[in-house]
């Protein structure tokens, strides 16, 4: 089965380099078996987002969240260290908490009383005398950790491959571009209020796809384009994405070009007036004073779509977020989204101004998500016609010179993908 | 505000209906030019987000520009997730008084918004409950504020201001 899995997905990839040319089939976002290859060998292997440290602010804070369709929870226990727990007792099952968010120093399971410490250790069992006095000997009945825990600049992520890489090596190249977002606070950065969530009827590979894609923008956002325009009074400029995209490596990919819309750090147009513009500009002075005007202008001016393989993305553009999407079904996924900004912004119309470019282009409720979505569940309904009509094309830009409207990212992503569903073959 | 409540009904009855018939002008013309609408996001089971100055939202405008830039959308024919638009009938019950203060007639009310894409003949129901703030101009009540508290907020696809 394993090698079958590995065959089918070598054959999804079809490089054609004397005429430059790049498929994938569609059968890659329909096929059962291949979906199932995928939880196995991407979602069961690679470190895979849980949340940012600032949503737990308190000691013995947490959420429970899906990741790779495990039921966990995210939390900072009583001494203050953020922990991801499998939230299922280890006793019959039972989730040990079914509560979005709260906070608490024990968790008791609702049914037989097994209760635990937010550490997961194990604090008392119904009936204990009824059982042999060695049972809960060396955290026998404790919660269940995931098997990996780790942060890098307060994101956490998690893994269910006990032997999987360090979280440092597998973002590799990648920290430089989370480095660069991080970087832009004063203090730190954190979430604003709360994730939002929406579903689409497609599969998840095209979400990853989507979120790295500039080509798009143009043809599938006129309406965001148009409002953002008019807001500007004409200072956004038509025309030629300037910027590329880079290969960091492991899956991971960037498209990093110059913003041509106002950035709350630190782009000023003409719509947020004259005080928005001295704020800005006071901004842009701490950034060229803490890393010097070079770094201070890329941090500024361009804007940023990560894609850190296979399902986070980190887009630093009119506002800053971070989206996470899981692979429920070969033709839907569950999306997360939240917003994070400088802690210094909370309460100023910075933060403000940040919303409302947030919710302008982002979200369900925004002029230009929505659209991306509708595109995505339209490619899925069509590849029904897949027998038929069997490669999606991502040639754009291959063997030329670097752009940011090339089809690159998407090419690394499918690579690593391809590399990973037949590494169990290899091995 | 004598009678104030019956207006209300009536109100908020049309302008379910105006978004079901998909006239925009008429439902933008409900709206005072510096009206509020939000529609929070949830943090908890129980608790929204209760500041959308501070705290990310679903759906927020400070005013009716920001209905009109909406509708431009839906107009333009050229939003994808908007055209072909999709089919709604709004149900909106249990309209209360939930005081006045200011010459701002509050009123709560219930919804419940079909929706149905004829492009995958699939169809979602968007339930909730809205508080509308409402004055008095040239007679006629308007609308001040609308706060929308959707229910089932993990939202299929998309969310506008015309599936609440």
């Amino acid at each position: 089965m394993q090698h079958h899995q590995g065959a089918h997905a070598d054959a999804a990839i079809r490089i054609d380099e004397a005429r430059g040319r790049f498929s994938v089939s569609r059968a890659a976002y329909t096929d059962p078996a291949l979906h199932a290859a995928e939880l196995e060998e991407i979602f069961a292997r690679c470190w895979l987002f849980v949340g940012h440290d600032s949503e737990l602010p308190k000691a013995n804070d947490f959420l429970t969240r899906t990741i790779a369709g495990r039921p966990v929870v995210f939390l900072r226990d009583k001494a203050g260290a953020v922990r991801c727990l499998l939230n299922i007792c280890p006793h019959r099952g039972a989730q040990v908490t079914r509560q979005k968010r709260g906070s608490a120093k024990l968790f008791s399971c609702i049914y037989h009383g097994w209760a635990f410490e937010n550490t997961g250790k194990a604090i008392s069992i119904a009936q204990a005398e009824t059982y042999h006095p060695d049972f809960n000997a060396a955290g026998a009945n404790d919660m269940v950790p995931v098997p990996r825990f780790e942060s890098y600049r307060g994101l956490w992520f998690l893994n269910f491959d006990a032997n999987a890489v360090s979280l440092a090596d597998y973002l590799g190249n990648a920290r430089e571009y989370v480095d660069i977002v991080m970087d832009q606070a004063e203090a730190r950065m954190q979430v604003v209020g709360e994730v939002q969530e929406y579903s689409a009827r497609a599969n998840w590979k095209m979400l990853a796809e989507n979120s790295t894609d500039i080509l798009h923008v143009e043809t599938l956002h006129p309406t965001y384009l148009d409002l953002i325009r008019t807001n500007s009074e004409g200072t956004i400029v038509r025309g030629r994405v300037q910027g590329k995209s880079i290969d960091l490596g492991n899956g991971h990919a960037v498209v990093e070009r110059v913003a041509s819309y106002g950035r709350p750090i630190a782009r000023w147009i003409p719509l947020w007036g004259e005080e928005a513009k001295a704020e800005i500009d006071a901004i842009f002075a701490r950034l060229v004073k803490s890393y010097g005007e070079e770094r201070a202008k890329r941090m500024a001016y361009n804007a940023r779509n990560l894609l850190i393989f296979p399902n986070l993305v980190i887009n630093d553009i009119m506002s800053v977020t971070l989206r996470t999407f899981q692979p429920s079904a070969t033709d839907y996924m569950e999306i997360s989204v939240w917003a994070i900004a400088p802690a210094e912004e909370a309460g100023k119309p910075a933060m403000a101004r940040r919303l409302t470019n947030f919710l302008e282009f982002l979200g369900p409720g925004g002029f230009a998500t929505p659209d991306d979505i509708e595109a995505l569940e339209s490619c899925q309904r069509a590849f029904a016609a897949s027998r038929e009509a069997p490669w999606n094309d991502l040639s754009k830009g291959l063997g030329q010179a670097p752009d940011a409207t090339d089809e690159l990212p998407q090419r690394v992503f499918w690579l690593a993908w391809r590399d990973r569903l037949m590494q169990r073959k290899a091995t | 505000m004598s009678n104030g409540l019956a207006e209300a009904t009536a109100l908020l009855a049309l302008e379910g209906m105006l978004l079901d018939e998909q006239d925009w002008d008429a439902w933008l013309a409900l709206y005072e030019e510096d009206a509020e609408f939000w529609m929070p996001a949830w943090k908890s089971e129980s608790q929204t987000t209760g500041d959308p100055q501070r705290e990310l939202s679903l759906i927020y405008y400070a005013g009716r520009a920001g209905l009109e830039d909406r509708v431009q959308r839906i107009r333009s024919g050229k939003s994808v997730a908007s055209t072909p638009l999709r089919r709604t009938a709004h149900m909106v019950g249990n309209v209360m008084p939930a005081g006045e203060e200011g010459g701002v007639l509050s009123v709560k009310s219930s919804f419940n918004v079909h929706v149905y894409d004829t492009r995958t003949k699939t169809q979602h129901v968007f339930f909730g409950r809205t508080t509308h703030g409402l004055v008095r101009r040239d007679g006629a009540l308007r609308i001040r504020r609308k706060k929308v508290v959707l229910a089932n907020d993990c939202i299929p696809t998309m969310l506008d201001i015309y599936c609440v």
